[in-house]
């Protein structure tokens, strides 16, 4: 569903990615793992189409990204790190706003208000302004649109960052329902034990390739921390 | 500890500003402008200077070119002089665009000022030329304000702040620092006024008499920056987001640069308005027609003339005179006509001085109010130096006309030559010449000292409101 | 499906709750209406004092038949000014065109008026009209009027409106996600643009027309050419605040370049071009023409002094004296003798208006105030045309009083109820030039907007 074939990315003499290869299918969760500079949000942005890449493809759904951007974002979600609405407008019309934008057809507040719901927005939240939300509160208006647009790729790029516990618990939980749904997520993040919790597969990154990919469940907590810290340790 | 602390917090904002590359470009950008339309302010003003040299001898020599000729006639051909460039008008141009610079001197007449450069434009004279004062009065403000709008405002600068309070400095400290340091930018672009209005001044050719105007100029603009300066750290302290800080300043700017200037004319206009052109010259033709009082009309005027006339020279008929009795009216009614134009023009200006103090009392809202006339009054190009021009140009006309007058009453003699009287009318005027002497410094400053005052009245306003606002400091959220 | 309406739905909701735009509008309401007052008064005076120069003729001519009444009943024969038709007074004004409030434009640098007498250089005629006693300080000030409120002060509240409308996204992260939207960044980006600029844009247009109307009503067209040019000019300045968007990546920055761009255009680039333009065609010496035309008119003088003597003691036979027929034949000579040099006088100046005319084109602001000055009825051209009408109009009075002398014709009391020849002002032409200035708006709008396209084009990751 989430493809990426010898992805690639310089910026100048830097390359920033160097030949990923990797796919995502429907029913899975990817978590990319790796220190800053990475290239984990480079492949993110790559997919959304935000860069061109150097060599390579990333494709959604079989369709490369650069033939059709406006199509590829179609069948994708995206929540960054920080979700920023519109805090002039409610969370209800907020979701409205980016639903019409992706082309939701059915957008009616009944609708909308039920995707808000399951995506663990309390109801007397929906129509106050997003000014007001918290950072959890935006993340779950960003949920909300996954499930208004069922989409059937999600790309994360640190969601739960800067999220209390219960809040990371509850976010991961949603994320969780939308694989068994049968999405395909790609979420790029720091957070190790999440990560073996809920992903499928665990890819580590380093200098803009892709060193591991493991299955989570051959490899405990405590083991993927040790193995992260001792890629992180290598030089080229 | 207090005290130690002032160089280095003042030394690190002069280090982040000039270390700003958006600011740098701009500010570099403004002072190439400043310096280029002062130097070449000063080109155009030395071959105008010698131009109007040229025009003022070939005016002489029209003149003499009248040879023999009816006095009066010649009184009614007129003069012309044309008005000596100020060298700080290269700084500060004024109202000198909107003031004539050729004068018609002639008989029964008060002409206004013609030539002015307003005139015969097209849009684009709309759009007023800029000077060194525009720069000084206008930009160098909005400089001073994108500079320091975001000094405590804005999530980076709350940031630092945290870390600054945390490491022991007091929010005054922290202000007075902050704006030794601004000020520090509002020294340079004085140097840089200064050292333009230096070398435009070379360039023109005038000697060093106007540098002590030049100085208590850059005064006053020193007075007007530095308000803005620290009004700008005031709204930076007041206001958490840079954003809001930003908009009030421009909104403060746009007021006190756009707004105001514009209103404060029109408003003292109708307060105190003045007579226009055409009503002027009604007045005065009627009041020559009717006598001052109204009610002494001209040909009467001219029967008592007549009768003590005869009387001093102890005639009983007018061809007894041994003088010119035409002569005697002319020279009565040259001396009626300018009493009354005087008296007119005199009470126009005081209106047009009332009118100044109206829109002064708007330097309340704008200190652009004040540093505007008080720069154009050291430059010598406001209404009152062109005042001073035109007075002695209209004694000068006054004594050329009379001086005319006395040769038809004294040397014609009407009954021994019958016809016109001709006469060398050049060398009739030959001792009247006219060398009109600028208002002296001291006039200038103690006509202008409450401009002065105001300027510094803002800056102390303004360095209070930054001070009180430091208080908002200790409360500000990162 | 287009998503332009939900897009244009988000950002007219966006608007209607942003507590700064209602206030910008009530501060546009507020100057525009300042400025309305403050036009219709300056045009009122204006008119007032086109009418006392005009009134000044009838004033002359009432006192002359109350004079010419009183000889005849002493059983005096009238003489000299109050029979001959060299002496009559003839006066020519510029009426304001319907819409003089919106601007002050040219007017106050050129004559309103002539005072015409049939014996006066026909380039004279103005003299007494080219400057008037208005304070110099409010004129220096510039008029408080429409041009100035649309032309300066407009951009402004455009930019306060929308400086940061994207870079705002991009600072606070919104842009990213609304970019990951399957939506063109072009359409998304210039959609807000075009909604957020036409929220302030449009009503301050609707207020502007309505002002004007209440304080000058009657010319619809008009009107809707000043709508029109006011859109035009607005338009131009969104779509620069939106290509600088394109471009920064912080508010501050957005703040900084939009302030600058607004310096630029309506400060410094209009100042450059007039620079420019003195450079292209210095104007031509006032003084050396004054002083050209003196020793010119004194050299006719002279060659005709002997005639002149003559004539004073001469009997012409003719009801009209010897002196001015002798003075008849001098001022012939001396317009020709001037004409060469008001000629080329005026050929000086007019290469500099046409350069300025030119030069025009390359400010936005420029070509704003240009037709807001043509729809006022205040510009160069309608004020030139002035001056040729009442020129020919003193050829025409001219022509009567040399056809009455050759007629040996005197005033009687019946020329004095019957009264003078009047002068009628013909408007000319506008629609050219109101059309180059509004293509040359649209024009820089267009090349505005396809830099932003260009920009555009290059991609999401450019605009993040």
């Amino acid at each position: 569903m989430l493809e990426a074939i010898s992805l690639t990315k310089d910026f100048g003499t830097h390359r920033a990615l160097d030949g990923l290869d990797l796919r995502v299918e429907p029913g899975e969760i990817l978590c990319l793992l790796g220190a800053n500079g990475a290239g984990k949000t480079t492949t993110i942005n790559l997919f959304l189409g935000f860069l061109e890449p150097s060599s390579g493809e990333a494709r959604v759904d079989g369709i490369d990204v650069r033939a059709d951007p406006v199509g590829t974002k179609r069948k994708l979600l995206y929540i960054p790190e920080q979700i920023s609405l519109f805090g002039e407008l409610t969370g209800l019309e907020n979701l409205e706003y980016f639903a019409a934008l992706s082309g939701v057809e059915d957008r009616g507040p009944a609708r909308l208000r039920l995707c808000l719901g399951h995506a663990g927005l309390a109801r007397d939240a929906m129509d106050r302004r997003a000014a007001g939300y918290s950072k959890g509160m935006r993340q779950k208006v960003g949920l909300a649109l996954a499930i208004a647009k069922q989409s059937r790729a999600l790309l994360l790029d640190e969601p739960t960052s800067g999220l209390d516990p219960q809040a990371s618990a509850e976010f991961h939980e949603l994320i969780v329902r939308q694989r068994d749904a049968g999405a395909a997520i790609l979420m790029v993040t720091h957070d190790l034990f999440r990560a073996r919790e809920v992903g499928t597969r665990i890819g580590l990154m380093r200098s803009g390739r892709l060193r591991t990919m493991i299955d989570s469940a051959d490899i405990t907590a405590s083991e993927l921390e040790k193995l992260y810290l001792e890629e992180m340790k290598c030089s080229d | 500890m207090a005290r130690a602390l002032l160089p280095v917090i003042a030394g690190q904002q002069w280090r982040l500003l000039v270390r700003d590359r958006r600011l740098a470009v701009l500010a570099v950008a403004l002072l190439l402008v400043l310096f280029t339309t002062a130097v070449s302010a000063a080109a155009m003003q030395k071959a105008r200077e010698a131009e109007r040299i040229a025009a003022q001898a070939e005016e002489g020599r029209v003149w003499s070119l009248q040879g023999a000729a009816n006095p009066h006639g010649a009184a009614h051909f007129g003069r012309y002089v044309f008005k000596p460039a100020v060298p700080l008008a290269i700084v500060d141009p004024g109202l000198l665009p909107q003031l004539g610079a050729s004068l018609k001197l002639e008989a029964h007449s008060s002409n206004p000022a013609q030539n002015r450069a307003i005139d015969g434009g097209t849009a684009l004279t709309r759009f007023a030329g800029v000077s060194p004062a525009t720069m000084l009065q206008l930009l160098a403000p909005l400089l001073i304000i994108l500079a320091g709008f975001a000094t405590f405002a804005g999530p980076r600068a709350c940031g630092q702040l945290r870390q600054e309070l945390a490491a022991g400095a007091s929010p005054a400290v922290l202000m007075a620092g902050r704006l030794a340091g601004l000020a520090g930018t509002v020294a340079v672009v004085l140097a840089v006024a200064g050292i333009a209005a230096g070398a435009a001044l070379l360039v023109s050719g005038a000697g060093a008499d106007a540098l002590p105007s030049l100085l208590w100029m850059l005064l006053g603009y020193g007075l007007y920056l530095y308000a803005f300066a620290a009004l700008t750290l005031a709204a930076s302290a007041a206001f958490a987001e840079a954003r809001s800080a930003l908009v009030v300043l421009l909104a403060f700017w746009a007021t006190a640069t756009l707004f105001v200037p514009r209103v404060a004319p029109a408003v003292a206009d109708v307060l105190a308005p003045t007579l226009s052109g055409p009503a002027l010259e009604a007045a005065v033709t009627n009041e020559v027609r009717k006598g001052p009082s109204g009610h002494d009309p001209q040909d009467a005027r001219l029967e008592r003339l007549r009768k003590a006339t005869m009387q001093r020279y102890g005639v009983s008929k007018l061809e007894d005179l041994p003088i010119d009795f035409n002569g005697v009216a002319l020279f009565n009614g040259e001396l009626l006509s300018t009493t009354i134009y005087r008296r007119y023009f005199d009470g126009l200006y005081d209106s047009y001085d009332r009118q100044a103090a109206i829109q002064r009392s708007f330097a309340l809202l704008s200190p652009f109010q004040a540093v505007r006339p008080w720069s154009a009054a050291l430059a010598q190009s406001d209404q009152h130096a062109h005042r001073v021009f035109l007075v002695q140009a209209d004694a000068y006309r006054y004594a050329l006309v009379q001086r005319l007058n006395r040769n038809i009453i004294f040397q014609h003699k009407p009954s021994a030559a019958p016809g016109p009287y001709l006469a060398d009318v050049a060398a009739i005027t030959r001792d009247e010449t006219f060398t009109p002497q600028p208002p002296a410094l001291g006039t200038t400053l103690a006509r202008h000292w409450i401009d002065l005052a105001i300027l510094a009245g803002w800056a102390a306003f303004a360095t209070a409101l930054a001070f009180a606002l430091s208080g908002c400091l200790n409360r500000r959220d990162a | 499906m287009s998503l332009i309406p939900a897009i244009a739905r988000l950002e007219r909701r966006r608007v209607l709750r942003d507590r700064a735009m209602p206030l910008l509008l009530l501060v546009f309401a507020l100057l525009a209406g300042y400025a309305v007052f403050s036009g219709a008064r300056w045009a009122a005076a204006r008119a007032h004092a086109v009418e006392q120069v005009l009134a000044e003729a009838d004033e002359t001519m009432a006192l002359r038949r109350e004079t010419f009444v009183k000889m005849t009943a002493k059983g005096e024969k009238p003489n000299f000014g109050l029979i001959y038709a060299t002496a009559l007074p003839f006066r020519a004004g510029l009426p304001n065109a319907p819409l003089a409030a919106l601007s002050a434009g040219q007017a106050e640098g050129y004559p309103a008026a002539a005072s015409i007498a049939p014996f006066l250089d026909p380039y004279a005629i103005f003299d007494a009209h080219r400057s008037g006693l208005e304070n110099p300080a409010i004129l220096g000030a510039g008029r408080f009027d429409l041009a100035f409120v649309i032309v300066f002060l407009l951009p402004l509240l455009l930019i306060a409106a929308t400086y940061d409308f994207w870079s705002r996204e991009v600072e606070s992260g919104s842009a990213r996600i609304q970019l990951a939207q399957p939506v063109r960044p072009a359409v998304l980006i210039l959609t807000r643009a075009a909604v957020r600029g036409a929220a302030l844009l449009v009503p301050a247009t609707a207020i502007t027309v309505l002002l004007l109307a209440l304080a000058a009503p009657g010319d619809l067209a008009g009107l809707a050419l000043l709508a029109l040019t006011i859109l035009a000019y607005g338009s131009f300045w969104i779509a620069l605040a939106a290509l600088i968007n394109l471009f920064v990546r912080s508010s501050t920055t957005a703040a900084l370049a939009c302030g600058t761009a607004w310096l630029g255009l309506v400060v410094l680039l209009p100042a450059a071009l007039a620079a420019a333009t003195e450079l292209a065609a210095p104007a031509p010496s006032p003084m050396a023409y004054a002083n050209g035309v003196r020793a010119a008119g004194l050299e006719v003088r002279a060659a005709n002094a002997k005639a002149i003597k003559a004539a004073a003691t001469a009997e012409s036979g003719r009801a009209y004296p010897a002196t001015l027929w002798a003075s008849r034949r001098e001022i012939g000579e001396r317009d020709a003798r001037l004409l060469p040099l008001h000629h080329a006088y005026a050929e000086g100046a007019a290469r500099g208006r046409s350069w300025a005319d030119r030069l025009r084109f390359l400010s936005p602001a420029v070509l704003a105030q240009d037709a807001l000055d043509r729809l006022a009825g205040t510009d160069a051209a309608r004020a030139l045309a002035f001056q040729d009408q009442a020129r020919s109009f003193a050829g025409q009075t001219r022509r009567l009083a040399f056809d009455w002398m050759d007629q040996d014709r005197l005033l009687t009391l019946a020329d004095y109820d019957h009264g003078l020849p009047r002068f009628a002002f013909a408007e000319p032409r506008r629609g050219i030039a109101l059309a180059a200035d509004l293509g040359a708006l649209g024009l820089l709008f267009i090349l505005v907007l396809a830099l932003a396209a260009l920009r555009l084009r290059q991609g999401a990751a450019k605009l993040l």
